[in-house]
This record gives C-alpha cells, sequence and structure tokens, in this order.
C-alpha cells in the first residue's frame, strides 16, 4: 500500500531527463533551427557573391584613392570625397536583375496611407496617380539639391583658392557641404519613391506562406496532422506565384480577382 | 502608426491575440503555432547580421546583466518564499523563482525536473510566465519610449526580465534593431544559464533538501540543457565576420551586407520573427490564463520576484552599460 502510494506521487513528479545523443543532430529543434538557418546563409552566398556589381574592383579602388588624395588635400570632407563615398556604398549584390527578383518576391506587404488593400494590391491607375505625386516631390528635391550642390562647389573653390588656409572659408565650406548632404539625402528618398509601379502581392505572399510550411515541415509533421493531398498542392502554388510575379507589372482589378477566383477553385480539392 | 513603433511585430502579436481570444485559434492551426522553433531559427540568421566584434562588446557587460543578477534573483526569490511569503511547497518555490528570473518554460522544466516538483506546480509557474511575458513585451517598450529610455538600456533591460526569447525578440523590434541587437543577445547568454541552474538546484536538493535514493547528479546536466541553437547564432556570426575580415569592408558591403543579408537572411528572418509574434498572439488566450490572476501565495511570490527582477536588472543594465563601459555602449 505504502509502495502504490509512493508510486502515484512519482506518476504526478516533473522527471525530465536530460541526455544527449548523436539524434539529436537532425531530431533536436534547435540543431534544426541551425540547418535551416546556415542553409539560407549559404543559399545567399552562392546566389549573391558571383553577382557582384561587374566593376566593383575598379569602382573601390578609385573610390578608395579619391578618398585618400581628398582627406590629404583638405582639412573638410569635400564634395569629392562624399561623392566617393556614394560610388562604394551605391554598389550592392542585391541590384542584380537576380537579387531585384528575389526581394520583390519575397517583399511583405507595402505601406499604405488611404486604402488597406493597397497594402497587398494596386493597381496600374492608382500606381500612376502615386508615381505623378511622387515625381514632383522627387522633382522639388532635385531641384533643391542641384542648387545645393552648386553653391557647396562654389564655396569649396573659395576655399580651395586659398590653399584651405582660411579657417573662415574653410568652415563655410563645410557647413555648405553638410546642406548640399541633407538635400541630397532628400532627393534620393524622393527619387526612390518616383518608381511606384502596380502590384499584386497576393500570389507571392501565398507562395512564401507554402514555402515556410514546408521549411518548417519536420516540426509541424510531428503532429500528424498534415494530409499528403497538400504536397500535390504546394509544386503548383510555387509555380502559380512565380508566373504572377512576372505579370505584376500589368495587374488590374480584373486580374485581381481572377487571382482571388482560380485560387479559391484550386484550393477546394484540399479542404477536408 | 510606424512612427509610434506600432510596426510588423505588433501587428503580427495583435492579430493573433484577435483571432485567440474571438473565434480561438483552430486545431489545425495549432501544429503551426512553434513560437521557439520560428524564433531560433531567426536567431541564427541574426547572427550573421552581427559581427562577432560586436557580440562580444555586448557580451561584456551583457554578462554582468545576465550572469549576476539571474542568480541573485533567484535565489533572492527563493529565500523570500519561504522566509516571508511562507509557501508550503519548496518545489514550488524553486519552480516559480527560476522561471521567473531565467528564461520562462525552459528553464520552468529543468528546475522542476531537478528538484523533482509536481506536474501541477510547473504548470502554475508556466502560466505565471505566459501571463507577465504577454504583459512585459508589451508594457516595458511602451514604458521605454514614455520615459524616454535610451533603447540600448532599455533592450538590456528587458533581455534581462522578459522571460521568453520570443518575446524579448518581439519588445526590442517594438524599440529598433539596435535594442533587438542588445536584447537578444542578453536574453542568449541568459539561456545558456538554464542547464547551470538546473544543475545547480540539483546539487542543493541532493545536499540541503531530499535526496532521491539513486539520485545522481551530473555536470553533463550543464551541457544537455544549453540551448544549442546559441552555438548556431555564435558561429554565423564569427564565419561571416572572418569572411568580412577577408573580403575587406568594401566588397563585403557590397556582396554580404548588400547581398547574402539583405538580399536574403535578413528577409527571411523578418519573416521568421513575424511567424513567431503571430504564434505569441494565438498561443496566448486570456481566458486561460485568467485563473492565474486569482492571487495567493504563488502569485505574490512572483510578482515580488519579477518586481525585483526589474529594478535590479535595469540598474544593473544601468551601471554597466553607462557607468562602467560606456566606451562599448557608444560602439554598439
Amino acid at each position: 500500500m505504502e509502495d502504490k502510494k509512493r508510486e502515484d506521487q512519482n506518476a504526478d513528479v516533473i522527471t525530465c531527463e536530460a541526455k544527449s545523443s548523436f539524434s539529436d543532430f537532425w531530431k533536436l529543434e534547435d540543431y534544426w533551427a541551425i540547418w535551416l538557418g546556415f542553409l539560407l546563409l549559404i543559399i545567399g552566398i552562392v546566389i549573391y557573391f558571383p553577382r557582384g556589381p561587374a566593376d566593383m574592383q575598379e569602382t573601390i579602388a578609385n573610390a578608395n584613392a579619391t578618398l585618400e588624395a581628398e582627406s590629404q588635400r583638405a582639412p573638410f570632407k569635400t564634395i569629392a570625397w562624399y561623392q566617393a563615398v556614394d560610388a562604394k556604398t551605391g554598389l550592392k549584390a542585391t541590384s542584380s536583375q537576380l537579387g531585384k527578383k528575389i526581394k520583390n518576391f519575397l517583399s511583405k506587404p507595402k505601406k499604405w496611407s488611404a486604402n488597406p488593400l493597397n497594402a497587398l494590391f494596386i493597381n496600374e491607375e492608382a500606381a500612376e496617380a502615386v508615381q505623378a505625386k511622387a515625381m514632383v516631390k522627387y522633382e522639388a528635391a532635385r531641384k533643391k539639391g542641384a542648387a545645393a550642390l552648386e553653391k557647396a562647389k562654389a564655396a569649396e573653390d573659395a576655399a580651395s583658392a586659398a590653399g584651405f588656409n582660411d579657417e573662415t572659408l574653410n568652415a563655410e565650406a563645410s557647413n555648405v557641404i553638410d546642406a548640399w548632404r541633407a538635400a541630397h539625402t532628400k532627393a534620393s528618398k524622393a527619387e526612390s519613391k518616383i518608381d511606384a509601379h502596380s502590384y499584386n502581392l497576393i500570389p507571392s505572399l501565398i507562395c512564401i506562406m507554402i514555402a515556410l510550411a514546408v521549411f518548417f515541415w519536420d516540426r509541424m509533421e510531428d503532429y500528424g496532422q498534415f494530409d499528403d493531398k497538400i504536397h500535390g498542392g504546394l509544386c503548383f502554388y510555387l509555380f502559380y506565384g512565380y508566373s504572377g510575379l512576372h505579370r505584376r507589372r500589368q495587374c488590374n482589378d480584373e486580374k485581381l480577382r481572377y487571382w482571388i477566383r482560380c485560387m479559391g477553385h484550386s484550393l477546394r480539392p484540399y479542404y477536408k | 502608426m510606424k512612427n509610434y513603433g506600432i510596426g510588423y511585430a505588433a501587428w503580427a502579436i495583435l492579430f493573433g491575440l484577435i483571432i485567440s481570444n474571438t473565434v480561438g485559434t483552430p486545431k489545425w492551426v495549432m501544429p503551426a503555432v512553434q513560437t521557439e522553433y520560428y524564433i531560433k531559427t531567426g536567431l541564427v540568421l541574426l547572427g550573421a547580421e552581427i559581427l562577432f566584434g560586436k557580440i562580444l562588446l555586448i557580451g561584456v557587460p551583457g554578462i554582468f546583466v545576465a550572469w549576476v543578477v539571474t542568480p541573485t534573483v533567484l535565489i533572492s526569490t527563493y529565500i523570500f518564499g519561504q522566509k516571508v511569503v511562507k509557501i508550503p511547497s519548496k518545489t514550488l518555490n524553486m519552480t516559480i523563482s527560476a522561471d521567473m528570473s531565467v528564461c520562462g518554460v525552459s528553464a520552468a522544466i529543468a528546475t522542476a525536473a531537478a528538484c523533482r516538483a509536481k506536474k501541477e506546480e510547473l504548470t502554475l509557474a508556466v502560466g505565471f510566465s505566459l501571463v507577465f511575458t504577454s504583459i512585459m513585451m508589451i508594457a516595458m517598450p511602451a514604458v521605454i519610449k514614455l520615459v524616454g529610455m535610451p533603447y540600448i538600456l532599455g533592450g538590456a533591460w528587458m533581455g534581462g526580465t522578459i522571460d521568453s526569447t520570443g518575446a524579448v525578440a518581439a519588445a526590442g523590434a517594438f524599440l529598433s534593431q539596435r535594442a533587438l541587437y542588445v536584447a537578444a543577445t542578453i536574453k542568449m547568454i541568459q539561456n545558456v544559464l538554464i542547464g547551470v541552474i538546473a544543475f545547480g538546484v540539483a546539487v542543493y536538493w541532493c545536499a540541503r533538501v531530499e535526496c532521491v535514493p539513486g539520485q545522481k547528479v551530473r555536470a553533463m546536466e550543464i551541457w544537455h540543457r544549453f540551448p544549442k541553437f546559441v552555438l548556431g547564432f555564435i558561429t554565423a556570426s564569427v564565419v561571416f565576420s572572418v569572411v568580412y575580415e577577408y573580403l575587406g569592408s568594401d566588397v563585403s558591403h557590397a556582396l554580404i551586407d548588400h547581398g547574402a543579408i539583405r538580399g536574403l537572411s535578413k528577409i527571411f528572418r523578418g519573416w521568421f520573427f513575424c511567424l513567431a509574434f503571430v504564434s505569441i498572439g494565438l498561443a496566448t488566450n486570456f481566458r486561460e490564463l485568467k485563473k492565474y490572476f486569482k492571487g495567493g501565495k504563488p502569485f505574490i511570490l512572483y510578482v515580488c520576484g519579477q518586481s525585483f527582477n526589474l529594478m535590479l536588472t535595469l540598474l544593473m543594465a544601468y551601471i554597466m552599460f553607462y557607468l562602467v563601459f560606456p566606451e562599448i555602449t557608444a560602439r554598439i
């Protein structure tokens, strides 16, 4: 009786024996997190390392030579110094064709102001309206940037003419160049918004959702609640979304309705 | 909304909470509610984004915040529970103390096993942890913004006090990228303590409280309970830092920073964190957690211990990041 009571008490006690085994490498959640993380990092390296800008080494060498020369020439950061920095920072493997496609495909919902649906979808007319609005802002920012650059050039020339020995002229040039940088940054931001085009993120978001489900499949499958039929649907949706990616630029309301209708039909066999 | 810090993390949690607390999280969705798995994979990817030198920078003051405060709070809360609150069960006292001071569920399970706590005691401790995690991950970033606390200090504070790693990442993301780095790094430093604490509790229990015949306490416990994903985070950071150094900062900027990272891993890291945050929301049902608010001695213990934890962590983070190592803070 005493033994039985102790047994009952023991059954109620937490016994979580800590042990390690070789199979942890493919069974333990922590290791899976490592393998999946590493897999993505390796894929990133394989994709982007061969896709550096064509003139990367030359641009970097020229920019570094300019930076060196300019920092010896003037006691402040000159226009040429900043332009050399811009040339270097403009080098991005993500600017390659494939890089742009990947970024577009993996895009998260966009910003919206009046209509929440614009986070997922915007038609050509609306995109053109956004583009026109952005263009007006960009033109104004570009003009300000150009005017600030002219002023900066004049101030730097004046300081240069004095052999960079006049502290007042140097300080003036430095301030005016700072003002140009501020205007330049604003113009660059405005420029990034003039490329507004129509988009429909629904196909790519569905693909991401499915890709993530496949990616983390091992854990979910532990629950044994997934139907094998879904496997067949996955390939279809990945292809479907990829084809949608190529058509995004010409998307409109009619096509959005078509996408939604097709998805509804094709998902039906997988419902239970 | 974004300017007020209500970014994707807040929306992800909010939508999860709405579903969970209205129609309820459907059963067929539950297999996908894998908060820890998503956050661990995201943190391995985060390792590639933070150069190892920066991890070491955060690590120096971070070790003091995580490794000094945590055992201090654990021991103090346990003594407070025994002497002042007079918790009837020592095992419940220890499980709640560890769960509150270290890192929630994982620490609670490890400690409960080390001191042979009862299943309902573990459930209670984990329940408190879930309640306070859901409150703290929203309230702490709000307070930090409200009082204008520096984000690095705020990140360190949250990393040392919020129980779940996923919630730490979410709270850090509410503030800024740097706050996320600091909060996540300190949380991972603290996570390493799970095995050490479980080992220490088992040794103490066997020596001073109750030793089950035949029970052996092995130092290997520390390794068995070690959160292995932290190794992935460190390895990713070391490898990318070495490659960064080898290629030079200019080429690395083009191929790593604006290539492998921003072109792929960072995007996926954002998606994984988003999945984790939605999962946090989907797994939090206030009706189920309501029963833990009924009060009683365990609740008082948790509240007092967590309050002490909040104060001591903030004090230690301020001392370490702003008085002892201000030059490190400036470089983070």
